[in-house]
């Protein structure tokens, strides 16, 4: 149960309601803010990482996430992480999606 | 039906939604007046509440939200629990506190959410003591809101004082509280400090009376609804507890459960093996 808190938030991150999302989201922002930088970057590599394995997620809801995140979190912060963990993935194809709602974000 | 898990109050029929709807407003009513004595269930009021937050009768999913809002303004308005851990957490740089401060932050590991609150709080006393001066720098630093937090943790560490086999078996077991323990503490204390019961409840409610890891895990439960209004709620609802007390929240996200491990050493892979992924992706280094 202990372990099920922070899957079950990523897991909600997929959840059908649009409302779900945005709370989910600015509780992961709330508690990324109120921690220190390995917890940040630890979620931005499960977010992206969620992203590669649920397709249909990125396209549909991979906008509003990063949009919303973008308002609870620092824009440039977020865009640097991804940009460091995308740069090491080694197969990445989603790349320009994630770019493309980025300069939409901005 | 999933809702005949109201069971807590009356033994309610699944079925029956005058009963079902009468239950939530007893547990309203009594999140009115005695709100000492509802806040250790939270953990249990909250499968009970939330769930019917999207009740197809009008009259339940009414009663529900009102019973819903009740409750998380008690919570809201309980004192906070994370400010010692903070305040010990900038004492051991400075002075002899230490060898004190430490031994709380041991124990949660140990022993479940809401135990070591009451420990640090007999424990507080005694740092202030030993530094007395900082402790009034603190006070002077931070605002208003630091003097109620010491007249109420004062309040508290007279009651801890008191009467403090009564409180651990609160905080362990969390189940049946009410009638031994959780109203009687506070009333020889309220005769002592205000005369009439009623006028300062807060003050009252034992701050580790709240178990802030079951109503975490109650909540998380609460995802799994198939109504958004259910979903959306569990979710305000920790993000009231996370603003409230960040600290003790964020202990209920573990930040290594197996699949973070995974990530953390991949993440780690990458900030050290700058090298190695290089020569992933170059297989045939530059010769010249």
């Amino acid at each position: 149960m202990d372990d099920g808190t922070f899957p079950a938030l990523l897991k909600t991150l997929s959840d059908t309601s649009e409302e779900v999302i945005k709370h989910d989201l600015q509780l992961l922002a709330q508690i990324s803010s109120a921690s220190d930088d390995s917890y940040f970057k630890a979620f931005m590599i499960n977010l992206l990482d969620l992203f590669s394995t649920d397709r249909r997620l990125l396209e549909t809801r991979g906008s509003l996430i990063i949009r919303q995140l973008c308002l609870n979190l620092s824009t440039e912060r977020i865009y640097k992480t991804f940009a460091e963990i995308l740069e090491k993935e080694e197969v990445w194809d989603m790349a320009p999606d994630s770019g493309l709602n980025f300069t939409q974000n901005r | 039906m999933p809702f005949n898990e109201i069971s807590y109050e009356t033994d309610v029929f699944s079925d029956d939604e005058i009963l079902q709807s009468t239950a939530l407003l007893w547990l309203a009513e009594l999140l009115t007046f005695t709100q000492e004595v509802m806040v250790p269930f939270t953990p249990r009021l909250i499968p009970a509440i939330l769930p019917n937050l999207a009740h197809h009768v009008p009259m339940i999913q009414t009663s529900a939200i009102r019973t819903n809002k009740l409750l998380l303004g008690v919570i809201q308005t309980l004192p906070s629990p994370s400010e010692p851990p903070s305040r010990q957490s900038t004492l051991p740089i400075e002075r002899p506190a230490p060898i004190v401060a430490r031994v709380p932050p041991a124990s949660p590991s140990l022993v479940p959410a809401s135990p070591p609150l009451s420990r640090q709080n007999t424990q507080i006393p005694i740092t202030r003591e030993s530094g007395s001066v900082e402790s009034l720098t603190d006070s002077t630093a931070s605002p208003t809101p630091s003097n109620i937090t010491m007249q109420k943790r004062a309040s508290l560490q007279v009651q801890a004082e008191s009467v403090p086999p009564p409180r651990l078996q609160i905080s362990l077991d969390g189940q049946a509280p009410v009638r031994s323990q959780t109203p009687r503490p506070p009333s020889p204390q309220s005769l002592g400090s205000a005369t009439g019961p009623t006028s300062v409840p807060e003050r009252e409610i034992p701050m580790d009376a709240f178990d802030y890891q079951a109503t975490v895990n109650a909540l998380t439960i609460q995802f799994l609804s198939e109504h958004e209004e259910t979903r959306v709620a569990a979710l305000k609802w920790l993000i009231m507890l996370h603003q409230k007390a960040p600290k003790k929240v964020r202990h209920s996200f573990p930040l290594r459960p197996p699949f973070f491990i995974v990530m953390q050493t991949r993440f780690s892979r990458w900030m050290t093996g700058h090298s190695r992924h290089c020569s992933r992706h170059c297989p045939t280094p530059p010769k010249k």
